[in-house]
């Protein structure tokens, strides 16, 4: 009874034109507004869907480098002893004295040379 | 026809409906309100953390502990990441068909692997293998075997090995510093670990990292003021003494005059860091810093400070020490030989208990003692260093003739090789002590000045002649370089009072004795009886160290001919020399 008794509210304010929220163009605005809220929204919640995908794979991405960060550092480590060890002090001398057969100079060898 | 009658409904009952859903609506509303939105007892924030309890875990980030470097930038200690497997036994327990797969991938049996398990099932963590190589571990966890997990953790190598061992020191499996210099600056080098929030499904396996809360915080690096060339060589030489002399240990200490930084700084026996496993308690001491003994004659130019000091005293001042021995409170002091009348200078160069004794019993024994103390003797040089001993200087109200006469040639106090070489280091500077420094320091400490310059010169023209043909130190000179110092002999205490045949060589000196650039000490523990004095078994080590270490230091050879010697005394040799390949000047 009450619905009938809307439509016979909206039946007799159309017949008194068009304006208000309820006349023809009244429906039209609605419309409008309804789909422009509905824009929003779908983009709002495409928006959403878009952020949290760059998030993710922003982190892989993190995540990624922080795995090769760890590769890195473990090279460097590495290498670095790598170096060390080649380098050692005691390599050094043998190599030098066996292949290369350098030896200290002795005093008399030694000229000092003064400006 | 019927007429439908509809009956009018009361218009409250409806609007009764109406309000009873309302409140049901209502009702869930504010339920909802009350769980999920406002912060209430139990509400938002409870429901959230018990969420984040069943599944959110926090992960720790290690730290990069800092790199040790010596004063050259060489990596005395690197730290290299490793990766370490942790089972959740109660996890694991669920899945026996997988364990000898995950036994072979971790290198251990599987009834091992079964015993763990059956004894921490009522655990949810335990490290199975630590200190993986990154790849291994990578590879365990691709099995995929549900409760096995990694954790990531840093790990420390010592490129130097047994060479710098006692100083750098080593860490634990958990990469904390136990002992050298990883203990002392533990703080400064080992960082803050961060932490990582992860979710964790039920079988506790990690399936999202959701952010990192707090980055780790790195360790700070860290440059001693060892350099690793003087040190190998250091190292090299002694040893190679050790063997020759048969000794039981030993220590080199060797400081830069100018700075205090010391230089280098080697024990026997050593040890290697990187494999402690068959590794001897003995070996692990830091003895130049943690080791005291009795230093003898090496403290008896400070004993002729304290004579020049008083003003009684030139180094030309005759002493008479006939007949070559000396009677105090009962005991007798002899000199090898007897020397006669000899002046202050020749003490030194003879090394004379004699007249060393005479010098103790006219000089007030206070004094002598305070010559000591601002040395250095006595003191901890304040390096922080773990172990390091002050030694012991002592003090008395009043002393008797033995106990002045022993102190005065180094008997009755303990010194560390460092704290004499700290004390040398006062000759080298003109009479200014300056602490010894392991870290390199910026700029050279001021120092105190704590004997006037003529004084310090003068005892340092008398050690000169130590290392010259009357000296008891020749061995200690060399073709390249002139040298300055005092050796020592010291009986060692057995069971039953002074030993007659357990002996420290010492040898303390600095070198180019004409602007002395660095103080070293020799220290040798028991060498082989037929060659125990100083002069035979410290001085040699002195003279091949010092040598090398100020040739690559590019000390200019203050013992070397000049061009115009050379020139002058080979004029007719030119060509003979050119044959040779000699260098010869423009």
């Amino acid at each position: 009874m009450q619905a009938s008794r809307t439509k016979h509210n909206q039946a007799s304010t159309s017949g008194r034109g068009g304006v208000g929220a309820t006349g023809e163009n009244g429906q039209l605005k609605t419309l409008l507004v309804a789909l422009v809220l509905l824009a929003l929204v779908m983009s709002s919640a495409l928006g959403v869907v878009y952020s949290s995908y760059k998030s993710r794979k922003l982190f892989a991405e993190l995540q990624q480098l922080d795995r090769e960060a760890i590769h890195l550092e473990e090279e460097w480590g590495r290498l670095l002893l790598e170096q060390s060890t080649w380098a050692s002090h005691s390599r050094v001398e043998h190599l030098a004295k066996t292949k290369l057969n350098m030896v200290v100079p002795e005093s008399g060898d030694i000229v000092v040379v003064e400006q | 026809m019927t007429k439908v009658t509809r009956q009018a409904v009361p218009a409250w009952r409806f609007a009764l409906i109406a309000v009873l859903l309302l409140a049901m609506v209502g009702l869930l509303v504010w339920r909802v309100l009350f769980l999920q939105v406002l912060d209430t007892d139990r509400g938002h924030t409870f429901l959230q953390g018990q969420g984040d309890a069943r599944a959110v875990r926090r992960e720790q980030i290690p730290a990069h502990r800092g790199l040790i470097t010596d004063r050259n930038g060489e990596p005395l200690a690197v730290s290299t990441p490793v990766a370490s497997i942790w089972i959740n036994p109660q996890h694991l327990a669920n899945h026996p068909t997988r364990w000898g797969e995950l036994a072979a991938a971790v290198d251990i049996s599987r009834s091992r692997l079964a015993q763990k398990v059956r004894d921490n099932r009522s655990r949810q963590f335990v490290y199975l293998r630590r200190h993986m190589a990154p790849e291994q571990a990578d590879e365990v966890l691709a099995l995929n075997i549900p409760g096995v997990n990694l954790q990531r953790e840093y790990k420390r190598f010592y490129p130097a090995g047994e060479v710098a061992a006692h100083v750098v020191g080593f860490t634990n499996i958990d990469d904390e510093g136990q002992e050298g210099i990883e203990l002392a600056y533990n703080r400064w080098l080992r960082g803050e670990p961060g932490s990582k929030r992860v979710l964790k499904d039920l079988r506790g396996n990690v399936f999202r990292d959701i952010g990192r809360e707090t980055p780790a915080k790195p360790g700070k690096d860290l440059m001693l003021s060892i350099d690793m060339r003087l040190q190998y060589v250091a190292y090299r030489e002694l040893k190679a003494a050790m063997k020759r002399v048969d000794a039981r240990s030993g220590s080199i200490v060797m400081l830069d005059a100018d700075s205090g930084e010391i230089l280098a700084m080697v024990n026997q026996p050593s040890f290697n860091p990187n494999n402690r496993r068959e590794m001897e308690m003995g070996s692990m001491r830091n003895r130049a810093m943690t080791d005291v003994f009795e230093p003898g004659s090496t403290v008896k130019p400070l004993t002729v400070v304290a004579a020049l000091e008083s003003g009684r005293y030139q180094p030309d001042t005759p002493i008479d020490t006939n007949p070559g021995h000396i009677r105090v409170n009962g005991k007798t002091l002899l000199d090898p030989v007897n020397y006669g009348v000899i002046d202050v200078t020749r003490v030194l160069t003879k090394s004379s208990q004699v007249g060393t004794s005479k010098l103790a019993l006219d000089l007030n024994a206070q004094e002598v003692r305070g010559v000591f103390s601002r040395f250095g003797l006595g003191r901890s040089t304040g390096s922080g260093f773990p172990g390091e001993s002050a030694g012991i200087l002592p003090n008395r109200p009043d002393w008797s003739d033995i106990e002045r006469v022993n102190f005065a040639f180094g008997y009755g106090l303990a010194v560390t090789p460092l704290q004499l070489a700290q004390a040398y280091a006062v000759f080298a500077n003109k009479g200014v002590f300056k602490p010894a420094q392991l870290v390199r320091q910026k700029q050279a400490a001021q120092g105190e000045r704590v004997v006037p310059a003529s004084v310090a010169g003068e005892v340092l023209d008398m050690l000169k002649t130590v290392t010259g043909d009357e000296g008891t130190a020749r061995q200690a000179d060399m073709t390249t370089y002139s040298a300055a110092g005092k050796t020592g002999t010291v009986h060692k205490v057995g069971e039953n009072g002074y030993a007659d045949d357990r002996y420290r060589a010492l040898f303390a000196g600095m070198a180019p004795a004409s602007d002395p650039r660095i103080v070293t000490v020799v220290m040798i523990d028991e060498p082989d009886l037929n060659k125990y004095h100083g002069g035979e078994a410290a001085a040699p080590v002195f003279s091949r160290v010092v040598a090398d270490a100020l040739r690559i230091l590019d000390v200019v050879p203050d013992k070397t001919p000049s061009p115009e010697q050379v020139a002058d005394g080979e004029q007719g040799q030119r060509s003979a020399k050119d044959s040779q390949g000699r260098r010869t000047s423009a």
